[in-house]
């Protein structure tokens, strides 16, 4: 049995060492780059549209006065599509907020030149204005339609998961403001587990994997298939992982004719000379002939 | 010396017109800019710097506007689309003056057959790889493979550059087939541009076709007469008729 000075000693000289060790750092550090998610539950959801208006307000972005907004824009982050599922009588209609995915590994960020489109290391999707010079390459790659070409910036635009909001330990705005909890805002580990219990159960789940993962992961009714309701909008990864193999491919390609053609290069005046000094042993021969 | 200037110019073969020498000038010039400031765009980690030098002449006058880096790919798009205006202004006309002497292109194929087209290829690495004189006309098979592929490519990079151009006027999915042609067509340039250059430039017995492109329109007889025997026998039968 250890005495209690001995544990005390231990423990003193723990507390000493354990600075040292820098574990508390590194866990200070996991938790600054905490990754997180949104759960969007579109069972819960009501068409309410309090998270658009919200988003609209926190964001500064044009109101809607005449109709809502059914696709995104330069003004609008975040809409609720609205699909009627099944048949009748078993019909009902379902509501699907729709905004950026932020992706885990995001087609915008891969295709995008300059480097505006960067992912952080929260796992957000964002984008640096000065660097945009809207070439709209990222609009063609996101393979659910989300940025959008602002015409009068010129510049593209996109939900920014309330990145202002998230670091000052806010829910983003569409979040804190749903009244149903459809949308539940957590470190992606805990939504990924929510989603993953919800998966067991039978639901319908979108984003734990497809696409190579999402932070916002979707949960549907169970006679729904998300790829019905636009879960990807397009096939675009196919082509910009075409595109990204051409490039490795072309550029090996190249590499490989500028080698070839040194190669000839090479071959071509050893055989000149070759030939030339024949031909001056055909001259020397000649004059001994002619001697 | 006069008396010789004569003689070669008696023993000279014309090539190219003056139109085409024009053309190919301006061509050369334009698509050196289409790769120079194609390339930061396609392979930003290893030509990025060619962005940031397009970019310092020009940063006193978008001062702020954009980060460095930016700013030079904003210039390159530019210049690549000012050239591509440039070029079509050149090409145009010059494609109507030659599509009136269509006959007269010599780089149709001379028979139709799998033996014919073997022929050529076999022509093509005894030629190439084991230096041995073969009965070539004004163009071997491979230069005529070339000028098909600067013809159809022209047309290839101008379609698909037009979309990605004014892509506000096209659907999403065509302005991403036409970015993955226009990606695929720059390889294809690249890798032939560096064969034709190669080919033109790097190899001694091929000077006086530089000479004839760049400077006289003419070739030597004795070049023809060694090179190209076939077309050498068509213009003499021709000056006989």
């Amino acid at each position: 049995m250890t005495s209690r000075r001995e544990f005390l000693k231990a423990s003193s000289l723990a507390l000493l060492i354990a600075p040292l060790l820098g574990k508390p750092e590194e866990a200070k550090a996991s938790k600054a780059n905490t990754q997180y998610g949104v759960l969007v539950d579109t069972r819960r959801c009501v068409d309410c549209k309090a998270c658009q208006i919200a988003c609209k307000e926190w964001w500064g972005n044009k109101p809607e006065p005449n109709k809502w907004k059914t696709d995104f824009d330069a003004n609008t982050f975040t809409f609720i599509a609205n699909y009627e599922v099944g048949q009748y009588p078993n019909s009902f209609l379902l509501n699907v907020k729709k905004q950026c995915m932020h992706c885990q590994d995001p087609a915008c960020v891969a295709v995008c030149p300059t480097g505006a489109m960067y992912q952080d290391e929260k796992g957000r999707v964002l984008w640096d204005s000065s660097k945009c010079i809207g070439c709209r390459y990222c609009v063609e790659a996101c393979p659910y339609g989300v940025p959008v070409f602002d015409f009068d910036t010129e510049k593209i635009s996109k939900c920014w998961f309330c990145y202002d909001r998230v670091d000052a330990r806010i829910e983003p705005a569409c979040v804190s403001t749903c009244p149903t909890n459809a949308l539940q805002f957590g470190t992606l580990e805990e939504i990924r587990s929510k989603a993953l219990k919800l998966k067991e159960e039978g639901y319908p789940v979108f984003g734990l994997n497809e696409l190579g993962g999402t932070s916002w992961i979707y949960v549907f009714p169970k006679e729904v298939s998300p790829q019905e309701l636009g879960f990807p909008k397009r096939k675009s990864l196919f082509l910009v992982q075409v595109r990204s193999y051409i490039k490795e491919i072309g550029l090996a390609l190249s590499g490989i004719t500028v080698l070839g053609v040194l190669g000839h290069l090479v071959f071509w005046r050893s055989k000149r000379e070759k030939s030339e000094e024949s031909k001056e042993e055909k001259m020397k021969a000649g004059e001994v002939v002619k001697k | 010396m006069s008396q010789l200037m004569v003689v070669s110019r008696e023993k000279a073969i014309k090539a190219f017109s003056k139109a085409q020498r024009w053309v190919h000038m301006h061509l050369l010039h334009f698509v050196a800019a289409f790769i120079i400031t194609g390339l930061p765009l396609i392979h930003k980690e290893l030509f990025g710097w060619i962005a940031l030098a397009l970019e310092y002449p020009f940063s006193f006058l978008f001062k702020g506007a954009y980060e460095p880096f930016s700013l030079g790919l904003e210039i390159a798009r530019w210049t690549h689309r000012l050239s591509a205006f440039g070029l079509a202004i050149v090409l145009i006309p010059y494609a109507v003056l030659e599509l009136f002497r269509i006959k007269h292109w010599e780089i149709w194929p001379e028979c139709w057959s799998w033996s014919c087209l073997s022929k050529g290829v076999r022509d093509l690495t005894e030629y190439y790889l084991h230096k041995k004189k073969r009965d070539f006309g004004k163009y071997n098979l491979g230069q005529k493979l070339w000028t098909w592929v600067v013809i159809i490519g022209l047309i290839w990079m101008f379609s698909t550059g037009i979309v990605l151009w004014a892509k506000e006027y096209f659907s999403i999915d065509l302005v991403l087939w036409a970015h993955l042609l226009h990606d695929i067509g720059f390889y294809i340039a690249v890798i032939g541009l560096t064969i034709h250059v190669y080919l033109a430039t790097m190899i001694p017995e091929h000077r006086p076709m530089i000479e004839a492109m760049f400077d006289t329109g003419e070739l030597p007889e004795e070049f023809v007469r060694e090179h190209h025997p076939k077309w050498y026998e068509k213009i003499m039968k021709m000056k006989k008729d």
